[in-house]
C-alpha cells in the first residue's frame, strides 16, 4: 500500500465556551488519503467539517484548540511546524479557497495587489515575471480583461469572478493540497457548474490532492471520488463514494441520501388539489405587476426609481394549488412574494384575491384580508423576535385575529405544535434556544394560527441542512393537503419546487420566462433559460 | 474621483446644515428660553439697580426687541462671517477678546489631536498583534482606568508628579497671552500630556473594538491561511478596515479635546480659549460664550468632515454607500 | 415520521429552570474579576451615597476649627480651610453629581430610546431630522453645552438634572437608532406588519424588549460621562458651589494648597475617580456579556 499524502489520526479539536467548559468540534478524527485523490467532507452545520477541513492547514479558529492527535501531510507533521514553518506551508504546499468570496477578499486592496502579495511571498518571481504568472493564473482561471480586472476593489466584480479570483490566489504556490470550504454556496447554480468544471481541470493538473466541504451531497458527488460523512464532530464512516452512495453504513448516511432533493419529472404529485370543491376557482389568487426599488436620496428627498426589480409579471394562483416560483439571486422572485404579502410596496398593476383587489401595504388591507394571507420567511433565526418566548409568539395571531384569551391561545398552540410534529415544552423557550428546523417550524404554526388561505413560503427551506429541510418540505406538503392551503412557493432549488409545486413559474430578472404544469415544465422546458437551470442540476447530480 | 468630490461636496453641504443647527441651539441656549441676552447678562440681584425704562432702551440700543428669527437670522449670518460683535455692556469687540486665547489654544490642541491617534494607532496594532495576550491585557486595563480618570484629577496628578516631586515643569504658568508662539509651545508639555491622556484612552477603545472585529473576519482568515505574516495581516490587511469606527468616532474626540482644553487651562492657568470661556460665563458675557460655543462646535464639525474624507479613502466601500452611516 | 425522530436534532437540553439563578449574560460577566471589582466600587459609592449624613462622622456644614487642620484622632482627614470636617464633606461629595446624573441620565434614556427607536424603524425624512438636530448637538462638546445650559437654567438639582437630560439625549438616540434599524430589517419586524400591527405595539412590544442590554450599557456609560462632566463643571466653577461638599469643586479648593497639604486634593481625586472607575469597569463587563460592543455605543 502506498503511503498516504494526508494522514489525519485521533485529532480533537476543542474550543471553550463563555462558561469555561471544552466543547469537542471535532473527536478523534482519522483520515487517509492518496496524493492526487479527491475527497468529499459532507455533513450538517456544526458536524465538524470545516474545522476538521482547516485543520488540514494547521490551523484552529480564535478559541480552539487541537487537542490531541496528529495531521501529516506527506512526511510533514502539520501541528509541530513553527510559525515560519506554517507560514510557508499555508499558501506554499497546501491552500485554502474558502466560502465567501466577497468576505474573504481584503476589501480595501486592489485585486492585483492581494496577488502579487502572495507571489512574493510563495515564490521566487518579482516583478514583471510576477506579473505574468498573476496574468497567467488570471487567464488559466477564466478572468477576462486582466488588466482592468487587477485594477478592481473586490466589492466592484462579480460573484462568480470573486470565487476564480481567491482560487487563482490559491493557486499562486503550486499547492499539492487543496481544500476548500463549500466554495459554491455563495453562487448561483449556473455560476456553480463553472467553478466547479474549473476546480476539476485545475486539480488534475497540478496532481493535487483535494479535499472538499460541503453540506450538498450532489456538489460532492460531482467533485470527489472519496467521501468522509461527519456528524457531530466524528467521521461516521469513509470510503469510496460509489461504495457509501450503493450501501451506506450508518443510518445518518442513509437518510442524508434520501434527503436530497432530486428533480423527479415523474415524481409523486403533491398534495392533492381539491380541483372539485366550491372553493377551487381559477384565478383565486391573481397578480399583474412591475415594481422598481428606489435608489436612496439625497437630505430631505426620496431618489430616483431604480432598475425595475419586476416587469409586468402576470400570474394567477388556483385555490389549493401550489404555485412555484423558481428563479436565481437577483430575480425579483422575494420581492414578487413580499407585494403579495404587503410588506414590500408601491408597485404599479393590481394583486387580487378571492375576487377582490388587494391593498399595496398590509397596513391599508383589512384585517380579515391580512389574516387569510401569511407567510413563511427564509431566515428562521431572522423571522422570529428574539426577546420573546414561544408561547407569545404564537398566541399572538390568536389573540389579534380570533380575540382568544391567553389561556385559549395557549391550548391553540399545543395544538398547532402537535401538527408540525413539536413537543408544547417548546412553548417556554426563545427562538435562538430552538435548532433551524424547529424555528422554521414555529415560523409555519405563527403563520397558520391565522388560519390563513393563501400561505406565501419565501425560500423556507435554503437555510436549513439536508435531511431537516427534507422533513420540512414534507410536514409542508402534508399541512397544504390536510388544510386545502392555496400555496406561493418560491425557491432557487428547482428540486425543491418540483417536490411541492403542482404549477412552476420561472423568473429571470425580473421577467416571467415561463409558466407551466410541473411536469410538462420539468420535461420539456420552453425556454433556454429553463433548460439551463435544469443543467445545473442535472451536473449537480453527476452521471451515476 | 467623481463620485469621491460629489460625496464631499455633499457632506460639505451637510456641515452647513448642522452648523445652522448649532447656530440654533447656541442662540436657544443663550437667549431665549429663560429671557433674553440682556436678562442673563443682568443677574437677578443686580436688576434693582435698572428701571424698566433702562431695560427697554438698553434692549432698543442692542436690538433685542425685534423678533427672535430676525435676531437669530442676524446672529447666524454674523456668526459664520466670523464676526462676533461686541460685548452687551462694554461694548467692546468680542473678537479682541478671544483672538490670542484662541490662537494659544490651537497650538496646545493641534498637537494633542495630531498625537493622540499616533498613539493610538500604535498601541491598537501591538495590542492586536496577540489578541487577549498580557501586553493587550495591560494596554486595554490601564486605558479603561485612564479614560475614567477626570481630566482635571489627570493634570493635577501631573502637577503633583512632575512639577512638585520631579521638578520638571512649572505648576502653574504665569505667562501672558500675547505671548509668542514657541513660548506658548514650551510650557504646553504638561497641559498636552494631560490632554492627551483621555483622548487616547477613547481612540484606543474603538481601534481595538474595530481591531477585533476586523480579526475575525473572513478575509483575515483567508489571509492567514494564504501564510501571509502576522504583521501584514494587523499593519496592511486588518489596520486600514479596524480604523474606520475610531474615525467614526472623531466629532466625539474633537468635543472631547474641546472639553479638555477647558477644563486643563483652568488647571495650569494656560492662558487660553478655555480661561477665556470660563471668564465669559462666570461675568455673563453672552456674545462671547455665543462665539466660542460656535467655534467650538465648527471645530468639531471640520473635524468629523476631515475624518468623513480620511474613511472614504481607507475604505473604497464607502464610496458607494452614499446612504447615512 | 414521529416527533421521536426530531429528538436527536434539540440543541443541548438548556439547563433546567430552577438552576438558573441569573440571567446568562449577568452570570458570564461575573466571571470577570474586572466586573466584580466595578459592581463592588458602584454598590460603595451608592450606598455611601444614601447614607453618608448618617454614617458620617460630623455635619457637613458645621465650623469645628479654626481653619485648616492636619488629619487627627478626632478628624481623620484633618479639617478644611473654613474647618469644616474633611472626611464628612469627602463622604457626601459626590451626592449632588450622582443624584443629578443619575435623574437626567434616565430621562435622557428614556426620551432617547422612543426617539431613536420611531426615527430608526420609520426612517424617511423624519429620521433624517432628528439626526441632524442630533448631529448639531453633539458638535458643541458636552462640557461647553453644559455650561451654557446651566447659565440659563440655573443650578439647582432639577435644573441641572434636566440639562443633563438634554446634553445626553442626542447620542443615546443615535445609539438606539442604529440597533433600531438593524433590528427593523429582520423578518420578524415583517411578520408584525403583515399581521397589520400598529406602530406602538412594533416599537414597543416587538422592538424595544430587544434593546434592554443596550439600554443597560447606555445608561451606565452615560452616568459615568455625566458624572465626570458635573464634576468638571464644579471644579470650573461654573457648578455645583459653596457650602455644598463636591468633589470638582473640593479638588478646585485644594489646588491653593497643593503644594503644601497635597492630600487634600488627593483624597476628592480619588472618590471621584473612584465612582467613575468602578462604573466604567462594571459597564465594561455587562457590555461584552451582553454583546454590546464599543463600535455599538458610537455609531
Amino acid at each position: 500500500m502506498m503511503t498516504p499524502h494526508i494522514h489525519i489520526s485521533g485529532l480533537d479539536v476543542t474550543y471553550s465556551t463563555d462558561l469555561g467548559t471544552e466543547v469537542h468540534a471535532v473527536r478523534d478524527a482519522g483520515l487517509q488519503v492518496l496524493r492526487g485523490e479527491t475527497l468529499g467532507i459532507v455533513g450538517e452545520s456544526g458536524s465538524g467539517k470545516s474545522t476538521l477541513a482547516r485543520s488540514l492547514l494547521g490551523y484552529a479558529r480564535p478559541g480552539a484548540r487541537f487537542a490531541k492527535g496528529t495531521v501529516r501531510l506527506g512526511d510533514t507533521d502539520v501541528l509541530r511546524l513553527d510559525p515560519a514553518g506554517l507560514r510557508a506551508f499555508r499558501g506554499g504546499r497546501a491552500a485554502m479557497v474558502p466560502q465567501n468570496p466577497l468576505s474573504s477578499l481584503t476589501p480595501h486592496m486592489p485585486i492585483g495587489r492581494q496577488l502579487a502579495e502572495l507571489v512574493r511571498l510563495h515564490t521566487d518571481l518579482r516583478d514583471s515575471a510576477a506579473k505574468k504568472r498573476i496574468l497567467w493564473l488570471m487567464d488559466r482561471t477564466g478572468l477576462p480583461e486582466p488588466d482592468k480586472l487587477l485594477a478592481r476593489y473586490p466589492h466592484e466584480i462579480s460573484g462568480g469572478q470573486r470565487q476564480r479570483v481567491v482560487i487563482a490566489a490559491a493557486l499562486i504556490g503550486r499547492p499539492e493540497l487543496i481544500v476548500l470550504d463549500e466554495p459554491t454556496t455563495a453562487l448561483d447554480k449556473t455560476v456553480e457548474a463553472e467553478v466547479l468544471q474549473l476546480v476539476a481541470e485545475l486539480q488534475k493538473e497540478l496532481n493535487a490532492t483535494l479535499v472538499y466541504v460541503s453540506h450538498d451531497l450532489n456538489v460532492i458527488r460531482a467533485m470527489c471520488r472519496k467521501i468522509a460523512v461527519m456528524k457531530d464532530g466524528k467521521i461516521l464512516e469513509q470510503g469510496l463514494l460509489s461504495r457509501v452512495y450503493s450501501r451506506p453504513a450508518t443510518a445518518y448516511t442513509q437518510e442524508l441520501i434520501r434527503a436530497i432533493p432530486r428533480i423527479e419529472p415523474q415524481g409523486p404529485k403533491p398534495g392533492s388539489r381539491p380541483a372539485h370543491t366550491a372553493l377551487a376557482s381559477a384565478g383565486f389568487a391573481t397578480t399583474s405587476v412591475s415594481f422598481s426599488y428606489h435608489r436612496p436620496g439625497g437630505l430631505f428627498r426620496r431618489g430616483p426609481d431604480g432598475p425595475p426589480a419586476l416587469q409586468d409579471i402576470t400570474l394567477d394562483i388556483n385555490a389549493g394549488e401550489t404555485l412555484g416560483i423558481v428563479g436565481e439571486s437577483g430575480s425579483g422572485k422575494s420581492t414578487l412574494a413580499g407585494l403579495v404579502a404587503g410588506i414590500v410596496s408601491g408597485h404599479s398593476g393590481r394583486i387580487t384575491f378571492d375576487g377582490q383587489p388587494l391593498a399595496g401595504k398590509a397596513a391599508n388591507r383589512s384585517k380579515d384580508m391580512r389574516r387569510r394571507v401569511q407567510m413563511v420567511f427564509q431566515d428562521p433565526l431572522s423571522s422570529l423576535n428574539p426577546a420573546q418566548k414561544v408561547n407569545e409568539i404564537l398566541a399572538r395571531p390568536r389573540q389579534l385575529y380570533f380575540g382568544r384569551s391567553a389561556a385559549e391561545a395557549r391550548a391553540d398552540s399545543i395544538a398547532l405544535l402537535k401538527e408540525v410534529e413539536l413537543e408544547p415544552d417548546i412553548l417556554n423557550r426563545s427562538a435562538r434556544q430552538l435548532s433551524g428546523g424547529q424555528q422554521q417550524r414555529i415560523a409555519m404554526c405563527r403563520a397558520l394560527a391565522a388560519e390563513p388561505e393563501l400561505l406565501i413560503c419565501d425560500e423556507v427551506t435554503s437555510a436549513l441542512d439536508v435531511t431537516i429541510q427534507a422533513r420540512v418540505l414534507d410536514l409542508l406538503l402534508r399541512i397544504q393537503k390536510e388544510r386545502g392551503l392555496t400555496c406561493l412557493f418560491i425557491s432557487h432549488d428547482l428540486a425543491v419546487i418540483g417536490k411541492v409545486s403542482h404549477r412552476v413559474a420561472v423568473l429571470q430578472m425580473g421577467r416571467l420566462q415561463e409558466i407551466g404544469q410541473r411536469d410538462a415544465l420539468l420535461n420539456a422546458p420552453t425556454t433556454d433559460y429553463t433548460r439551463k437551470l435544469l443543467q445545473g442540476h442535472r451536473h449537480d447530480a453527476g452521471a451515476t | 474621483m467623481n463620485p469621491i468630490f460629489s460625496m464631499v461636496l455633499r457632506r460639505l453641504a451637510l456641515s452647513g446644515v448642522i452648523l445652522l443647527l448649532v447656530a440654533g441651539i447656541v442662540f436657544i441656549g443663550t437667549e431665549v428660553l429663560p429671557g433674553d441676552a440682556l436678562e442673563a447678562t443682568i443677574p437677578q440681584d443686580e436688576r434693582i439697580y435698572y428701571t424698566d425704562e433702562d431695560f427697554d432702551r438698553m434692549r432698543a440700543e442692542l436690538g433685542l426687541d425685534r423678533p427672535p428669527l430676525v435676531r437669530f437670522g442676524e446672529m447666524f449670518v454674523n456668526l459664520v462671517t466670523f464676526d462676533f460683535g461686541t460685548t452687551i455692556l462694554t461694548r467692546e469687540p468680542v473678537i479682541g477678546y478671544i483672538w490670542h486665547p484662541i490662537i494659544n489654544s490651537l497650538l496646545m490642541a493641534s498637537i494633542a489631536v495630531i498625537v493622540t491617534p499616533l498613539v493610538a494607532i500604535a498601541l491598537g496594532a501591538v495590542a492586536a498583534l496577540k489578541p487577549g495576550g498580557r501586553r493587550d491585557g495591560i494596554i486595554s486595563g490601564v486605558t479603561l482606568f485612564s479614560y475614567s480618570m477626570p481630566d482635571f484629577v489627570v493634570a493635577n496628578i501631573f502637577i503633583i508628579v512632575f512639577a512638585l516631586q520631579l521638578g520638571l515643569a512649572p505648576a502653574i504658568l504665569l505667562i501672558p497671552e500675547t505671548a509668542p508662539a514657541w513660548q506658548i509651545l514650551s510650557v504646553s508639555v504638561l497641559p498636552v500630556m494631560a490632554l492627551i491622556v483621555s483622548g487616547v484612552a477613547y481612540q484606543f477603545r474603538l481601534l481595538r473594538a474595530g481591531m477585533q472585529e476586523t480579526l475575525r473576519s473572513e478575509f483575515i482568515e483567508r489571509a492567514r491561511l494564504s501564510g501571509v505574516p502576522e504583521w501584514r495581516l494587523v499593519l496592511v490587511h486588518a489596520l486600514p478596515v479596524a480604523l474606520v469606527p475610531m474615525l467614526n468616532g472623531t466629532a466625539q474626540f474633537v468635543a472631547g479635546i474641546v472639553s479638555g482644553v477647558v477644563v486643563i487651562e483652568a488647571v495650569f492657568k494656560f492662558p487660553g480659549i478655555g480661561l477665556e470661556l470660563i471668564r465669559a460665563i462666570s461675568q455673563r458675557e453672552v456674545p462671547t460664550v455665543q462665539a466660542i460655543t460656535f467655534l467650538a462646535a465648527f471645530a468639531v464639525i471640520a473635524g468629523n468632515l476631515l475624518a468623513d474624507i480620511a474613511v472614504l479613502a481607507l475604505d473604497p466601500r464607502a464610496r458607494r454607500m452614499t446612504h447615512d452611516k | 415520521m414521529t416527533s421521536d425522530t426530531f429528538a436527536q436534532f434539540r440543541p443541548p437540553a438548556a439547563p433546567p429552570a430552577k438552576a438558573r439563578r441569573l440571567p446568562l449574560p449577568l452570570r458570564r460577566a461575573l466571571r470577570s474579576p474586572m466586573t466584580v471589582i466595578g459592581l463592588v466600587l458602584v454598590s460603595f459609592h451608592l450606598l455611601l451615597a444614601l447614607f453618608a449624613p448618617v454614617i458620617a462622622p460630623y455635619s457637613v456644614s458645621a465650623i469645628l476649627t479654626t481653619g485648616l487642620t492636619p488629619p487627627s484622632g478626632a478628624h481623620w482627614l484633618g479639617t478644611d480651610q473654613i474647618g469644616r470636617d474633611y472626611l464628612s464633606r469627602l463622604m457626601s461629595g459626590g451626592r449632588i453629581a450622582l443624584l443629578v446624573s443619575l435623574l437626567g441620565v434616565f430621562a435622557a434614556v428614556v426620551t432617547g430610546a422612543v426617539l431613536g427607536l420611531f426615527a430608526g424603524y420609520r426612517g424617511g425624512w423624519l429620521d433624517d431630522l432628528v439626526m441632524r438636530l442630533t448631529d448639531a448637538v453633539m458638535a458643541v462638546p458636552e462640557l461647553l453645552l453644559i455650561a451654557v445650559l446651566v447659565l440659563t437654567f440655573g443650578k439647582e438639582i432639577w435644573s441641572l438634572s434636566i440639562v443633563v437630560a438634554i446634553v445626553y439625549t442626542p447620542g443615546v438616540v443615535r445609539v438606539i437608532r442604529a440597533r433600531t434599524v438593524g433590528l427593523a430589517a429582520q423578518d420578524f419586524i415583517r411578520a408584525a406588519e403583515l399581521r397589520g400591527e400598529s406602530l406602538p405595539r412594533i416599537l414597543f412590544r416587538e422592538l424595544a424588549p430587544n434593546l434592554t442590554g443596550l439600554l443597560a450599557v447606555e445608561l451606565a456609560i452615560r452616568c459615568s460621562s455625566a458624572v465626570l462632566k458635573i464634576s468638571a463643571l464644579s471644579f470650573l466653577g461654573l457648578g455645583i458651589s459653596q457650602p455644598t461638599p463636591d468633589w470638582g469643586l473640593m479638588v478646585q479648593e485644594a489646588m491653593t494648597v497643593i503644594f503644601t497639604d497635597p492630600w487634600f486634593l488627593i483624597a476628592p481625586a480619588i472618590g471621584l475617580s473612584s465612582l467613575v472607575i468602578g462604573i466604567n469597569f462594571a459597564v465594561d463587563g455587562l457590555a461584552r456579556a451582553y454583546g454590546v460592543s464599543e463600535t455599538d455605543t458610537n455609531p
